[in-house]
């Protein structure tokens, strides 16, 4: 097939790829089969071409091009702000970044307060927005060990239920934004295979707006 | 690049635009002044033998609208290096364009795009130029009682529908920002769309003088999702693709707001080509119209007698050098 006629799609690992890969067959179109071990990373169907990728990376495939289009939490997009269209809210993957601390914590305005996370920006941002000062720690996973081990005062992180936070005697002190699945699209490959990007996002937004 | 930049530079020359040039460095304080201009921030700096402290050129435009004067219409082109920082490193940036300084005109503002349109289509015949008026977009905004102005203008140019409805205060903006992001690009269908949507003679003033412009040029498509930063950008904005380039390889427009800036009492349009980011498509592949094959016998005479006839008539030519095991 005419590679003007493929669309390139990056889908995030994991368990959001799959709701999404649901969602699309839903919406008619054969979605990219996940073959256990997630070795495969490449799949053909019906004029789309999956790729399975690193969450995080999916916005770095559809800015550079390599990828048409993507699905990526707005976590990631609010932290990476790279150039692309945001198509569309799949209603997937519903969740929030929050501010976090150990129960019992009591701010004080006069000190820095240190905050772990991952989402460095969004956390600045946030913290700035406050005029609130702030040392901030760039970590890469369990964040929630910072408040515990005394690396930092509050986290800020994704938060779905909140259970990891109590299992590990923290808690929610303020919400900071919410975060649900996109669609995004590069601008140019939007210029010039217009049809095809608008007919899957209408397609996939009749299922996941269900 | 040479290819594509010479004959940008050419096609600018021959509708009136006379060349710019500038030295590589200025002082630090024009651009501190008007970072929010420049598409990065970082700068490369130094100290000079008086004391100044001085700028590589991160930007053409700045340099152009501060020599202008009042009321004298002029019109530049440049093919000039640009200093930046991308991706946290230095970087030699290549960019062609034109300004048009005085006020343009309607005419004046339909030239600029179909010099932009004629860029695009001389480095791909695949390509799309995409139009917009900010002047719209800020009508709409105040309709639809925006909160957070600079924020809906980031969301619009993400085509982001949701989440400029939720900074939207008005019931109407629904209907209005939704039709705008989802108009058609033929400029003639995306005109009717925007009257559809006319709440009285100044919408419909900033509607009709706006397509007046764009209906000149075949080839414009509508795209309200353009969008220039409006703190330097006051009317009409551009962005052009090609085909396999995944960013936009033009950009510009009216620049009222920057001239204010600067102290100037008129206006100004142009654009910037990046020919940077064109990589392969800036210059055809070399194939010559003869190869001259020799191996290390051969007399270099008969062999540099071969690529001068070529090149004397006027061909291209490549030598060889063939490998004993070949």
């Amino acid at each position: 097939m005419d590679d003007r006629r493929i669309l390139n799609l990056a889908l995030p690992k994991g368990r959001l790829g799959e709701d999404v890969c649901a969602a699309l067959s839903d919406a008619g179109y054969c979605a990219a089969q996940s073959d256990g071990d997630g070795r495969k990373l490449i799949f053909d169907g019906d004029g789309i071409r999956y790729f399975w990728v690193k969450p995080s990376d999916v916005p770095v495939y559809v800015e550079r091009g390599a990828a048409d289009l993507g699905v990526c939490g707005s976590d990631i997009l609010l932290e990476s702000e790279p150039d692309v269209y945001e198509l569309a809210d799949l209603h997937r993957g519903v969740c929030r970044i929050a501010v976090a601390a150990k129960k019992g914590f009591r701010d004080d305005p006069g000190k820095t307060l240190c905050v772990a996370t991952k989402f460095k920006n969004v956390a600045r941002k946030y913290f700035d927005s406050a005029g609130r000062q702030t040392d901030i720690i760039k970590l890469n996973g369990s964040i929630e060990l910072a408040p515990i081990l005394g690396l930092s005062d509050v986290i800020v992180d994704i938060v779905e239920t909140g259970a990891t936070l109590r299992d590990n005697g923290l808690e929610v002190i303020a919400d900071v934004v919410p975060v649900s699945a996109r669609l995004i699209a590069n601008k140019s490959a939007y210029k010039f295979k217009t049809d095809l990007i608008k007919a899957l996002q209408a397609a996939i937004q009749t299922v996941t707006e269900r | 690049m040479d290819n594509v930049s010479g004959a940008l530079t050419s096609l600018y020359r021959r509708c009136g635009y006379g060349r710019f040039r500038m030295s590589k460095f200025e002082e630090y304080g024009l651009y501190s002044e008007h970072r929010a201009f420049l598409p990065s921030a970082g700068m490369i700096t130094f100290t000079d033998t008086d004391g100044r402290l001085m700028a590589l050129k991160p930007d053409v435009t700045l340099s152009i609208v501060r020599g202008s004067r009042d009321g004298v219409r002029s019109k530049y082109c440049y093919n000039e290096s640009v200093f930046r920082t991308v991706n946290g490193r230095f970087t030699e940036v290549e960019q062609a364009g034109l300004e048009y300084i005085g006020d343009p005109d309607p005419v004046c503002l339909s030239e600029v795009l179909l010099l932009a349109y004629l860029s695009l289509r001389r480095i791909s015949n695949t390509c799309v130029l995409d139009v917009s008026d900010l002047r719209i977009l800020t009508a709409a905004a105040k309709r639809a009682d925006v909160s957070d102005f600079g924020l809906f203008v980031k969301r619009i140019g993400q085509k982001n529908l949701s989440g400029a409805l939720q900074l939207c205060r008005n019931g109407c903006a629904e209907k209005l920002v939704g039709g705008l992001l989802g108009a058609p690009s033929e400029p003639a269908e995306a005109e009717k769309l925007l009257y559809s949507l006319s709440d009285g003679e100044e919408w419909d003033g900033t509607v009709g003088s706006f397509f007046r412009v764009v209906r000149a040029v075949d080839g414009c498509r509508f795209d309200i999702s353009v969008v220039n930063d409006p703190d330097y950008y006051s009317g009409l904005v551009m962005q052009g693709y090609v085909e396999g380039v995944p960013a936009a390889v033009l950009s510009g427009g009216e620049y009222g707001n920057l001239m204010k800036k600067m102290g100037k009492n008129n206006s100004a349009a142009g654009f910037a080509v990046y020919l940077d980011r064109l990589g392969g498509k800036s210059e055809p592949a070399f194939e010559p119209d003869r190869t001259v094959f020799y191996g290390k016998d051969d007399d270099p005479s008969a062999v540099i007698g071969s690529i001068r006839r070529a090149l004397e008539e006027g061909g291209s030519v490549m030598s060889v050098p063939v490998k004993e095991d070949d």
